[in-house]
């Protein structure tokens, strides 16, 4: 050690040891004391100095001890303030946390419920109230299981037994719809989600939240009800009521039952339609559905299944003749006046097709055959009734083979028109032709009232149509420059189908042009059915016509609805009797009565008037008596081939009338027809 | 190196003739250490005659540390007379400069500037500042700053007993309040290492600084700071300042890089309270104490954090510049030599010589007791050692 040291150097005494024991402090004391443990002191100062040290030990030691039990004391204090503080702060946390929990809780439009231990509802928030319609008090204690009743759904039965589940074994679980029975009259479709507040422990409860599914279920139902019925009457619809048919013949095979169908068509229901207004026409659909639902039973379903087409399902029948009484009742309940409101009176039939199954048919089958049976029951007249029979369906498979047939002479062109001379029936003239459409069937000549509905039908009318006009001109044309006289005339059929095409006007005229023929040669003839179905569109194209110079006729005047409106309403040129008045007017008052009216008002609206289908001398003299302009019939001309036809419009300038039927007949190389024989023509 | 030591006392003189001490020579430094009332003016005089040519720092303090043992004697004198090192004293006084930070700064720049007249490069730097006026803080950062990190810096803030009135150093032109001495040595052959250690412990809830402004601390949880000093220390609030002392600030903001801070002052207007280093707003403290035991446990673990593994006889003379502080020796009394003797056992045959101080400077980390990332690092309520030998 390097330090020179002087008077601080300790002052021990020569020969004094410390003895083992003594406190490091007290051997320092005594050291600095200039005294020894093992002597005892006589230098009074020394002594003193001693006792100062020791004494002033102690006071630290106390100083040293106040302080730490001060600092102690004052800890705690600090940090019982603090934990009181901290305590009160998280106590009005908690109080803070709680209320807006419970704001939420309240506010929440989800009915939200507390389950307790004991899988009963501990607490409910207002929208539970609301949902349920009870009070907070009336459902606390209830037990989840009491809310989810047993269930006639397997799905329903299943989200039941997985909530149930979920809460007993404390997981969480969403149940996306099932029923819940929370008291009122109506079990509630709801979606329920659960959460346990501490997974896996039952014990600790959790919380249920609902959702009211109620309005969204009305909604798909509605959705469903909408694709299943039909709305103005609310009977079941076509896709449904063959639904139910075929779930009902597979019943029919177990049992001997039969199940019978009805199809019922109102007569005349469109010219009802569009005469009275649709509001009319629909208050008459209910009314009727009505009435037959008022003769059926419980075991009968009644579905609309078209515009006025009702389709009566009779199941569980022991004897078909039920079926025949059934539709009996339903055109006796049919047959009384509809009162419809606000004066409105309406007088309708109806004709019915039925079919009977054993359990053999399918559905579509039974329901062809109802049509099929119905189909032939219109062809009766109306108010009537018709039960299926086999030969129906072999005359629905000619019909089918017909078609095929039909489309194949429409596409390669094989209809050609016969052409039946029209006389004034005042000079005995030849005023020209109408073109009728002629098909020589693989079968023989086809009978025109079982080709041209199936034509119309099936799209092929416009084509055939247009194809007879387009000859018909190509004849006019040829005629008139082999030398016949430029007046005469060439009436043209047009369909109903045809004449809403708005180019067929412009076509015609088209035809004309390129063979330079004055349209005023051709005369259009239109039928009831296209002016009543199409008012406004036939009245535009007729007034083309028109326009363009032709000329138009109204033709089987008589045989519908035969209103004198058209005859107003019309740019009408002619119009041609039906050949039903022709054939009535000999022995007929009253029909002649009719025909003269009519062909007087005609007459003082500056129309000609055509009679057709004159067969006989009496007939032909009785029209000439009521002063009709035009004839048209066997008697007076059959339709003739083209070359025919031509030879007439070329000598016919220098005969009269009265020869006719000696030009027409044998010597002129033609063999009268029989009035009932099946003509290979059809005025169209 | 060779080391001396002689006592000055008012009725006695010196404890040795001064002739008998080093020579006076630019190789010598001479440390004074004073821990008297008054200022030891004739004596300081006489000793600077001596040693003109010497390096020259003394310094007040809150008890003298001469080996083993503190006394409270008026002047104690070391001399060290280095073989291979230079040591030149630097001041600068604490008014020139707009704040502690600066005055590191210049001390440090001087310091290196010096270099180039030296026979050898800087080695060390060894701090005696003013314990009051200063901000210790500030100016380590101003040391930290200026200094390469290859150049260590230790010592400490000179004391005024548990007084707290004046503080003074003497840079060989006579006592001074108010100023910085460094004692630069310039060496190629000095060894050095440092230890450093509290033995404090933080209690009680942790607190914000919710007032404060650089080292003056006004509130903590928006509570006067005095206030709660005075209701901790009860019937010894008679003692403040000195007895604040018995309670250091931790600033826990890093759990494994904690700081104390102690106080220097208070003042009662303000019910403020003055620290030996900053105490930042918003940071986290907690009031520490400790026990007579950790304190000594704390100066054994300081002692063995200093010993290098490469000391050994060749070092020749060690001198351990022992720079404890003064809130150490309110809590240890009588039993303050029990921390200096647990030191002394550490080493062995070295010189110790140090004082109490009211702050200590050390380039240990406590965090880390390796050293600190930043360079030095100011102390509060630490045993701090600086061991110092030339190599043979």
């Amino acid at each position: 050690m390097g330090s020179n040291l002087g008077p601080v150097e300790p002052p021990e005494s020569a020969g004094s040891t410390d003895p083992p024991g003594l406190h490091r402090l007290l051997v320092r004391q005594l050291r600095r004391a200039t005294l020894s443990a093992d002597r005892v002191p006589t230098d009074p100062d020394a002594w003193s100095h001693l006792l100062s040290s020791i004494s002033e030990a102690y006071a630290d030691a106390d100083a040293s001890r106040y302080l730490t039990e001060r600092a102690f004391r004052v800890v705690d204090k600090e940090m019982s303030a603090l934990y009181e503080e901290l305590r009160s702060r998280s106590a009005d946390q908690l109080a803070q946390e709680r209320d807006r929990l419970q704001a939420v809780f309240d506010a929440v439009g989800t009915a939200i419920c507390v389950v307790g231990p004991d899988q009963e509802i501990s607490a409910v928030n207002p929208a539970t109230e609301s949902l349920s319609g009870q009070s907070e008090e009336s459902l606390i204690g209830i037990p989840v299981r009491g809310w989810c009743r047993g269930t006639d759904s397997y799905a329903a039965e299943k989200s039941r037994q997985l909530l149930l589940s979920s809460i007993e074994r404390a997981v969480p679980c969403r149940v996306e719809e099932m029923q819940l029975n929370l008291g009122q009259d109506e079990p509630l479709h709801a979606s329920v989600t659960y959460r346990p507040l501490e997974q896996g422990e039952p014990r600790a409860g959790g919380v249920l939240a609902i959702s009211d599914r109620t309005e969204h279920r009305k909604a798909q139902e509605e959705v469903v009800w909408g694709a299943t019925h039909d709305v103005l009457t609310g009977l079941v619809n076509r896709p449904m009521i063959m639904e139910l048919m075929t779930a009902n013949n597979q019943l029919v095979r177990l049992s001997p039952s039969l199940t019978a169908v009805l199809t019922i068509d109102l007569d005349q229901f469109k010219l009802l339609n569009d005469s009275r207004g649709q509001a009319i026409g629909d208050r008459l659909l209910v009314a009727v559905a009505n009435r037959i639902l008022e003769v059926s039973k419980d075991s009968h379903t009644l579905s609309r299944i078209g515009s006025d087409e009702f389709l009566l399902l009779l199941g569980s029948l022991t004897d078909p003749d039920e079926a025949a009484r059934v539709a009996q009742a339903v055109l006796r309940a049919l047959a009384r006046p509809f009162d419809l409101g606000a004066g409105e009176r309406v007088l309708t039939t109806a004709s019915i097709g039925i079919a009977v199954d054993d359990g053999t048919l399918t559905a579509s089958e039974l329901v062809r055959n109802a049509d099929l049976a119905l189909s032939h029951c219109r062809t009766g007249g109306p108010g009537r009734y018709l039960m299926f029979d086999d030969s129906m369906l072999n005359s629905a498979a000619e019909h089918a083979r017909q078609l095929q047939h039909l489309r194949s002479a429409a596409s390669n062109r094989e209809l050609t028109p016969r052409f039946q001379p029209l006389f004034d029936l005042r000079t005995n003239a030849l005023l020209g032709f109408e073109a009728l459409a002629h098909w020589m069937s693989p079968d023989g000549p086809a009978a025109p009232d079982e080709f041209i509905p199936i034509a119309e039908r099936n799209g092929l009318i416009a084509g055939i149509d247009r194809s007879i006009i387009s000859q018909a001109i190509a004849f006019l044309d040829q005629a008139t420059q082999n030398g016949a006289g430029p007046d005469l005339a060439m009436a043209i059929n047009v369909s109903s189908v045809t004449l809403m095409q708005e180019r067929i006007g412009p076509e015609i005229k088209r035809m004309l042009s390129r063979r330079g023929l004055d349209p005023n040669r051709i005369i259009v003839e239109i039928t009831e059915t296209a002016l009543i179905e199409h008012p406004e569109e036939a009245i535009a194209v007729l007034q083309q016509l028109s326009d363009f110079g032709m000329r138009l006729a109204l033709d089987d005047f008589g045989r519908g609805y035969s209103s004198m409106t058209w005859v107003r309403s019309f740019p009408l040129d002619v119009i041609k009797l039906d050949q039903s008045f022709v054939q009535q007017v000999t022995d007929d008052g009253r029909e002649r009565a009719i025909v003269q009216a009519m062909t007087d008002l005609s007459h003082a609206l500056g129309i000609r008037v055509v009679a057709e289908g004159i067969e006989t001398p009496n007939q032909l003299a009785r029209i000439r008596e009521i002063d009709v302009d035009i004839g048209q019939g066997f008697y007076l001309g059959r339709p003739l081939v083209w070359d025919q036809a031509m030879e007439l419009a070329l000598t016919w300038a220098d005969t009269d009338l009265k020869s006719a039927n000696v030009l027409l007949g044998p010597a002129a190389g033609f063999s009268r027809p029989e009035p009932d024989s099946a003509s290979a023509t059809y005025s169209i | 190196m060779r080391l001396s030591s002689v006592v000055w006392h008012a009725d006695s003189g010196w404890s040795a003739d001064l002739s008998s001490l080093g020579a006076d020579s630019p190789g010598t430094w001479v440390l004074g250490m004073s821990a008297g009332n008054e200022i030891p003016t004739a004596a300081l005089g006489e000793l600077r005659s001596r040693f003109a040519t010497s390096a020259f720092t003394a310094c007040s303090t809150s008890g003298c540390i001469l080996d083993a043992e503190i006394s409270d004697e008026p002047l104690v004198v070391t001399v060290v007379e280095f073989e291979r090192t230079t040591p030149v004293v630097l001041t600068e006084a604490i008014a020139d400069h707009p704040d502690s930070a600066s005055v590191g700064r210049r001390i440090a720049a001087s310091a290196l500037t010096m270099q180039d007249e030296m026979p050898a490069p800087l080695a060390a730097l060894l701090i005696f500042s003013d314990g009051l006026t200063i901000n210790g803080t500030g100016l380590v950062e101003g040391l930290n700053a200026g200094l390469p990190a290859d150049v260590p810096f230790s010592g400490g803030l000179a004391g005024d007993g548990s007084r707290f009135a004046r503080t003074w150093v003497d840079d060989g032109s006579g006592p001074r309040e108010g100023v910085v001495s460094a004692v630069a040595l310039y060496s190629n052959s000095l060894k050095l290492s440092h230890g450093s250690q509290g033995g404090w412990e933080a209690f009680g809830p942790t607190r914000t600084v919710t007032r404060s402004r650089d080292n003056v601390l006004f509130e903590l949880d928006n509570r006067p700071a005095l206030e709660l000093y005075q209701e901790y220390l009860g019937d010894r609030v008679a003692e403040l300042p000195a007895s604040a002392l018995l309670y250091p600030l931790a600033l826990v903001d890093d759990p494994q890089n904690m700081l104390t801070r102690t106080i220097l002052g208070i003042d009662k207007t303000s019910q403020s309270m003055t620290f030996a280093g900053d105490v930042p707003e918003g940071a986290k403290a907690r009031l520490m104490r400790t026990s007579m035991e950790l304190l000594i446990d704390g100066a054994h673990t300081a002692a063995q954090s200093a010993q290098t593994s490469d000391q050994d006889e060749s070092l020749g003379d060690t001198l351990v510049l022992t720079v404890s502080c003064v809130g150490r020796r309110l809590v240890l009394g009588q039993r303050t030599d029990d921390e200096l003797e647990v030191v002394a056992g550490e080493f062995g045959d070295v010189t110790m010589v140090g004082y109490y101080s009211y702050g200590e400077i050390s380039p240990v980390s406590h965090g880390t007791s390796g050293p600190a990332p930043g360079g030095s690092a100011l102390h509060n309520q630490t045993m701090t050692l600086t061991l110092i030998a030339e190599e043979a």
